[in-house]
């Protein structure tokens, strides 16, 4: 028996309208196996969570380009916890800060927010995948 | 087509023996037809000469809808459409032929035996169809169970999100509506809550019929759970994220209206004579509105009111989202023809829970062409008329009041109806994020119900929403061509729409008559010196 694809919510979050990006994780999600509920542009930390909630949504992949990721970013994960989505994975990308920040530290302010994983612009998206699929099994095993 | 037609076997000719002979719709000959509407305080009918050619009003007939046993009534309004004796009744219907007085000139010889015509009808007695709605986020599942709801022709009892709580269970026993439409999850989606109030429900002493529209992967689950229960399973009302299909839900209410609800009191004994099925008032409404903006090239876009005792309800015929420079939308794509329901606003039966909702209101009791309505007044009014639907306005001060409670109802029914617009300010420079939908460009609005009809020039929409005022951010009509149902024949037509769409709809239309423009109005309504409803039998002889 093949089992259901795992459903995945994909979207660039606050006033962003760099939509190019967003397409390509569409496509490449969706060729991996992964159901894509592609949210596009301008979408607000409410959208993400409706369509989470209503697909029954595995992960979050945020996508911030236009450099405002920390304020938009911030809160999301008390969000999910609020509306019960306790175990959604949260992955955010893409130009997450202005200036020459070192990536280390991005990282460690997004993981701190309550991300899961923080990706650069210029990450290799099939690690992407791999991780994901890693990350979404050990939730499995948890449960 | 290209199939050869089967030839009838013997049960569907038996079936067919019992019915009565009905006139067959031609393409090509003018055909008679009679529209019934079984209101809860009246039942109303009309004999419309349909078909090609220009379609036309006959006769019309009303009396006292008969609650106890609801043919008696339509069999009254039906002897007068037809001038049949005063002896006859319902029953006589498969024996009875048309009289050579009636809808003659159509180039049938009068000693020629003339089955009688079609007769289709709506019901809206024993409160009209009650639905609530249960499904999972507010903003998403549960607007889309609620459209398809409204559409279908119901008034809403009550609608609840996520998992049901111990209250909302003990609303929904309570009110007991007709059916509970539940969905939630796109397929393959969310699975905890539904799985939950599988089990709520289960338990509950609820006792009408579910209907089961969210994620199909819990569809066997969920008639595992409920199999004591009356349960209707039917595809998702939101297969995928945003994604609409509501027809199937759509389906199944009206087979549950017809199956449940028009049993019992006599419908279903009338049902069997007339061989039509009847339909609740509100979706014949709705097919109505969506076969005018299908036949008639002008009206394509455009919205209608029915502004009632109880309910104001709102069609719009148009797109919800234009697109244009910076503009976003945002949520749901709401579908091109939607039906909303406020039962909070009307004029008797709701005017209470109105004046509550006018009272938070910026605009003042006081506009144009109106003598001012005081506070104090305005509170008398709505205090008669709540204990006394049946009461009408016999003085100036009066009529305004009724004229400011209108207004009122299409105001706040229109702005819960359209989207809104919320401006946002991006590094590039300020967009606007739309929800909802765009009504801004529609071109014509119909107001239908007994109030309008009784004020045909009163320049509601202008009242509702002074030019001057309308905010930027709501998205209604900017300036429609405002046009009254003068006849009231919307909901006789409505029913009609099953077999003959595209007369009905052109009828619906030449039957309007135009508001006029503001500067020729009246100062104050004319009074309602003769209330259409208060005579048991009206008949109108002929034609527009
Ligand atoms: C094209 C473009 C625009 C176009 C966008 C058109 C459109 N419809 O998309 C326009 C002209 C509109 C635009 C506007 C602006 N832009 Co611009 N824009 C660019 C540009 C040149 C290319 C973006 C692009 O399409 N890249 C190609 C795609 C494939 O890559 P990507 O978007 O990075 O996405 C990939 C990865 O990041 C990653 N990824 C993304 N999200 C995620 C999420 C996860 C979970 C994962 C794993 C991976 C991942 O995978 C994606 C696919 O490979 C970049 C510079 C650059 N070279 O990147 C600037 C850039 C993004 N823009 C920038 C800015 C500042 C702006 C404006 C604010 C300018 C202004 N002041 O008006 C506005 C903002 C408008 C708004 N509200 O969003 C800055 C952002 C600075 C920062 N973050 O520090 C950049 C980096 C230019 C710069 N060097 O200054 N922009």
């Amino acid at each position: 028996m093949n089992t259901p694809p795992i459903n995945i919510v994909l979207g660039v979050i606050g006033f962003d309208c760099h939509s190019v990006g967003n397409k390509i994780l569409e496509a490449f999600f969706t060729e991996q196996g992964f159901k894509v509920t592609n949210l596009g542009v301008m979408v607000s930390q409410e959208e993400f969570l409706q369509a989470a909630i209503e697909t029954g949504a595995k992960a979050i992949l945020v996508s911030s380009l236009y450099g405002h990721g920390e304020i938009d970013c911030v809160g999301l994960r008390e969000k999910c916890r609020e509306q019960g989505l306790d175990d959604i994975l949260l992955y955010v990308g893409g130009n997450l800060v202005v200036g020459k920040t070192p990536f280390e530290q991005v990282e460690a302010k997004f993981k701190a927010m309550g991300y899961d994983r923080v990706f650069g612009p210029d990450c290799d998206l099939a690690t992407v995948a791999r991780l994901l699929r890693e990350d979404l099994a050990a939730r499995q095993r948890a449960d | 087509m290209d199939r050869p037609a089967l030839p009838p076997t013997d049960r569907a000719a038996e079936r067919a023996a019992e019915r009565p002979s009905v006139a067959r719709p031609d393409d090509h000959a003018p055909t008679l037809a009679i529209g019934l509407d079984i209101g809860s305080t009246f039942t109303k009918g009309a004999l419309f000469r349909l078909g090609p050619g220009d379609p036309c009003l006959l006769r019309r007939a009303a009396t006292p809808t008969t609650t106890a046993h609801l043919p008696d009534g339509a069999g009254t309004v039906i002897r007068h459409l037809l001038d049949l004796p005063p002896a006859w009744t319902w029953e006589d219907l498969p024996r009875t032929s048309l009289p050579s007085s009636v809808g003659a000139g159509d180039g049938q010889t009068s000693d020629e035996v003339r089955p009688l015509p079609p007769i289709h009808f709506t019901s809206s007695a024993k409160g009209g169809l009650r639905v609530a709605v249960v499904g999972l986020v507010p903003e998403l599942s549960v607007q889309i169970g609620r459209l398809v709801a409204w559409s279908a022709g119901a008034r809403l009892t009550g609608t609840y999100s996520y998992r049901l709580t111990d209250s909302a269970l003990a609303e929904i026993e309570q009110t007991r509506p007709d059916i509970v439409l539940w969905c939630g999850g796109t397929d393959g989606g969310h699975e905890r809550s539904g799985r939950e109030n599988a089990q709520r429900l289960a338990r509950s002493s609820y006792d009408g019929t579910l209907i089961y529209a969210g994620n199909a992967l819990l569809a066997d689950e969920v008639r595992q759970t409920l199999a004591h229960k009356r349960l209707v399973v039917t595809a998702n009302v939101m297969p995928e994220f945003g994604r609409f299909n509501g027809e199937p839900a759509r389906e199944a209410i009206r087979t549950i209206f017809l199956q449940t609800i028009v049993q019992g009191k006599g419908l279903d004994r009338l049902a069997a004579l007339t061989g039509t099925e009847p339909v609740p008032t509100p979706r014949a409404m709705f097919d109505l509105v969506g076969a005018i903006a299908d036949h008639c090239p002008d009206w394509r876009e455009f919205i209608a009111i029915d502004l009632g005792g109880a309910t104001t309800d709102v069609y719009s015929c148009a797109p919800a989202f234009r697109g244009g420079e910076g503009l976003r939308l945002r949520g749901l794509v709401e579908p091109e023809r939607k039906r909303s329901v406020e039962g909070d606003l009307g004029l008797r039966i709701s005017a209470s829970a109105l004046a509550a909702v006018l009272a938070g209101d910026d605009v003042p009791v006081t506009t144009v062409g109106l003598p001012p309505v005081t506070p104090t007044a305005l509170a008398a009014w709505v205090e008669r008329v709540g204990a006394h639907p049946e009461t009408l306005p016999a003085s100036p001060e009066e009529e305004a009041a009724d004229a400011w409670l209108a207004a009122g109802c299409i105001r706040h029914a229109l702005r819960r109806h359209a989207g809104r617009l919320e401006p946002v300010w991006l590094p590039e420079g300020q967009v606007w994020v739309q929800t909802g939908k765009d009504l801004r460009p529609v071109p014509r609005l119909v107001l239908t119900g007994g109030y309008p009809a009784a004020h045909p020039r009163l320049p509601l929409f202008e009242l509702a929403e002074p030019a001057a005022r309308r905010a930027p951010e709501l998205l209604v009509p900017q300036a429609p061509r405002c046009f009254v149902d003068h006849l009231y024949l919307w909901p006789l037509l409505g029913p009609l729409v099953a077999r003959f769409p595209a007369a009905a709809a052109r009828l619906a239309v030449a039957s309007l008559t135009a508001v006029p423009a503001v500067a020729s109005c009246p100062d104050v309504p004319h009074t309602a010196t003769t209330d259409k409803e208060s005579h048991p039998c009206e008949i109108l002889s002929d034609s527009l």
